[in-house]
């Protein structure tokens, strides 16, 4: 069954209630709110995604819900909360479906630890997969989404999950979060790209969520090998240009991008090493989406690595 | 003072626990027993191949030696022959790699 | 009223078989309430133990196997850890006794299995505790920022120096002179426990505790602890070390003519009892019948013991009544009151109170 076989109130219902398990990749959350505009992103953003009966596992339980505290009678405020814990402070409710966002990556980089995990967005295409490690800022995700909207599959904006031992990236498609001005670029690039509401004001500007591809979320169950591990870099109106990364450096860059390296040690150390020895390393710079997702379009698998 | 300094021995602290890998004459090392993983630059890198592949301790001058691959070199007349600022930026190399728990030094 | 679940955790904790016939929904509930007590991956580890994380379904087997890898790596570093404090206070030729977890594991007892560790405990003698200190500082610990008042607390009430955290790898140290401290009201000797530590192969000037010691100073952090967050996995680790210690010859008389040379008779009444109550730990009848002796009184003992039995569940919404918030106030108190007297404990509870606000 997926998100999008329930009628609006059926969903809030079971939302409300017990929970909706929301099947993202490999894992599983129960999401309990009885916010409506949650509700409605939910709706929107995860139409494709599979929901998982009651009797199944799930990996996290968590909620979206008003704080019971005073304040929230004033400026009412939305809270995160991890099985009934809510360590995060509240945020106004207007935020309430980033928040389930924010919330749902922090499960997973703070507890999925089967998974090397590197911030990055992960895209494939013709089996291979391309890395895009990056700090927030620096035009990921605008990147991202102007390539899941151009034949590349997505895999996932923001954590890349990477099987230690045998070196694959495992998809976790979700939506993919733009800020400020590259809401407007992609809006205006794509229109084949469905947006939710966009909410301003937030921490870090204005926010908004696109839905993944539905193809990219029917083929979850598809791992991909690295091919390419590329960090971008947006410069206003800048040329596209695309070189070479020394592998000591593409090293250290995943290094320092990765969430639970050193919980890895050794392993993941070998991990990133392998995994830098196979793919093609490049930096690279842009400042004009489709100039930059014609660059990717060129790009070929590297050589068999004996 | 320079005496004391090239009486020194230097040698990897727990040679079983570093773990690295070159790419291009750059080097990235993982310190298990920090862990802490850094990136080394070819001098650095090449010093560090001299120390793991050593079973002994090794002066300055030893490592020098080794390093440009002429193991012949000894004495006095070979401490003489090491420009000043080749035997600095190995000074510093070590002392780095001794603050990064990678190396030991063993005063004279 | 919500109906309270139960504590699935002390059940396969108690009886690591019945996890073999767990469904799905069960499943779920109880890597949730593992989770919570911090007991996870000690879950992962007994399974692992016995060969049967294989047959764990898929789910909850990734969420064990995680926690396996996450507490692998704490283990790793409280490994290093120890090494560097050995190494610190190697010149000073003070006698150094690793406290609770790290201890466990660097003597390679049962109660390592699984373990998570927020930082390492160690016990040294009063008198040398300025020269410990100083000698830490030296090799990069400094004190976390505390106010004056809480230096002080923790200087002169309590039995440790203010945590220390090294700068560079920022991890945690709690340096300790006493099991206990000064002003509660039981007074365990530390010279007889350093007298009674052993040392550990390979490691200069480091030791553990004796395990008769051992145990009872696990039983009575326990039960003079005012945070019950960890009150499960600390029973748990109790449960196993009596089951190691336990089929050693006369260990368990050591064990009740310790606590009394120690002073520590009523934690290990209720250490025993509440370990064999939740966790099922095989204490010989003989020994639980003789310990009511040194029980308390009866109308509080059943009080005490209502009061651990909310207080030593796991942590989670599930395993809540509505009593247990008080439950926990009161112990929270009982805590404080065992170890200050009581117009210190209110001018305490006063000022932390209003540090909150």
């Amino acid at each position: 069954m997926r998100v999008a076989d329930f009628t609006q109130n059926s969903l809030r219902r079971r939302l409300a209630r017990d929970g909706l398990r929301l099947r993202t990749g490999p894992v599983v959350a129960n999401i309990r709110t009885s916010l409506d505009m949650v509700a409605d992103g939910i709706a929107l953003h995860y139409a494709e995604h599979s929901v998982a009966k009651e009797s199944e596992f799930a990996d996290f339980h968590v909620a979206v819900e008003r704080p019971r505290n005073l304040r929230q009678w004033i400026a009412p405020q939305v809270v995160f909360r991890f099985d009934g814990l809510s360590s995060f402070a509240p945020l106004p409710v207007d935020q309430g479906f980033p928040t389930l966002e924010w919330g749902l990556n922090w499960c997973v980089s703070s507890h999925c630890h089967q998974f090397l995990i590197v911030h990055a967005a992960v895209l494939e295409r013709g089996g291979h997969a391309l890395i895009l490690p990056a700090p927030s800022g620096s035009g990921k995700s605008t990147l991202c989404a102007a390539l899941a909207f151009s034949g590349w599959r997505l895999l996932s904006d923001e954590l890349a999950l990477l099987a230690p031992e045998q070196g694959h990236v495992v998809a976790l498609p979700r939506p993919i979060s733009l800020k400020n001005e590259s809401i407007d670029a992609v809006r205006s690039s794509f229109p084949a790209a469905i947006f939710g509401r966009t909410v301003r004001e937030t921490i870090k500007g204005s926010v908004v969520h696109v839905r993944p591809p539905a193809d990219s979320v029917r083929r979850a169950a598809q791992p991909a090998m690295p091919a390419w591990v590329v960090a971008p870099s947006f410069l206003p109106d800048a040329e596209a240009c695309l070189e070479p990364m020394p592998k000591a450096r593409a090293m250290m860059c995943l290094v320092e991008s990765a969430f639970n390296y050193n919980v890895h040690g050794r392993v993941g150390f070998a991990a990133l090493s392998r995994l830098v020895d196979q793919a093609d390393c490049y930096r690279f710079t842009y400042g004009r989406l489709h100039e930059a997702v014609r660059v990717f379009e060129r790009l070929e698998a590297p050589g068999i690595v004996q | 003072m320079e005496d004391v300094l090239s009486r020194e021995h230097w040698r990897i602290s727990e040679p079983e626990v570093i773990d690295w890998r070159e790419w291009s004459d750059e080097f990235v090392v993982h310190v298990t027993s920090r862990s802490e993983t850094h990136l080394l630059g070819a001098a650095a890198g090449s010093i560090l191949l001299v120390l793991l592949d050593s079973r002994e301790m090794l002066t300055l001058d030893d490592i020098y030696a080794i390093a440009v691959g002429n193991p012949e070199m000894t004495g006095a007349a070979q401490r003489s022959r090491i420009p000043a600022a080749d035997r600095e930026r190995l000074q510093a190399i070590l002392t780095d790699f001794e603050r990064l728990g990678i190396v030991t030094r063993i005063a004279a | 009223m919500r109906d309270r679940s139960p504590d699935l955790v002390a059940a396969v904790l108690g009886e690591p078989a019945r996890l073999l016939q767990l469904g799905l929904p069960e499943w779920d509930l109880l890597v949730r309430q593992a989770r919570s007590a911090d007991l996870l991956a000690r879950i992962a580890a007994l399974l692992d133990k016995r060969a049967l994380l294989g047959r764990v379904p898929a789910g909850p087997r990734a969420a064990l196997n995680a926690a396996q890898i996450l507490a692998s790596a704490q283990q790793d570093e409280v490994r290093r850890e120890v090494a560097h404090v050995s190494n610190a206070l190697r010149s000073l030729s003070v006698p150094v006794v690793l406290l609770k977890g790290a201890a466990y594991l660097m003597a390679g007892l049962p109660s390592a299995l699984g373990r998570t560790f927020t930082d390492v405990d160690v016990l040294v003698p009063r008198g040398r505790l300025a020269e410990v200190e100083a000698a830490l500082m030296l090799a990069g610990w400094a004190m976390t920022p505390h106010s004056e008042y809480d230096q002080s607390y923790y200087r002169t009430w309590m039995h440790e120096l203010p945590p220390m955290q090294h700068v560079r790898r920022q991890t945690i140290l709690d340096v300790h002179h006493a099991i206990l401290p000064g002003t509660a009201r039981l007074k365990p000797e530390s010279s007889r426990l350093f007298s009674a530590a052993q040392p550990i192969p390979g490691l200069a000037g480091v030791h553990v505790l004796a395990s008769a010691d051992m145990v009872l100073h696990s039983m009575s952090h326990l039960f003079h602890n005012d945070d019950l967050s960890h009150g499960l996995r600390d029973l748990s680790d109790i449960d196993l070390l009596l089951r190691h210690f336990g089929t050693n010859a006369g260990f368990w008389e050591q064990l009740v003519e310790r606590a009394k040379d120690l002073d520590l008779l009523r934690p290990l009444y209720y250490g025993m009892h509440q370990a064999q109550r939740v966790l099922r730990t095989p204490v010989p009848a003989v020994t639980l019948q003789s310990s009511r002796t040194f029980a308390a009184p009866w109308p509080l003992r059943s009080a005490m013991d209502w009061l651990w039995s909310h207080a030593l569940r796991p942590p989670h919404p599930s395993t809540a009544g509505p009593l247990s918030a008080i439950s926990s106030f009161a112990l929270y108190v009982r805590a404080h009151w065992l170890r200050m007297p009581p117009a210190l404990l209110a001018r305490h509870l006063l000022i932390k109170a209003a540090a909150r606000h």
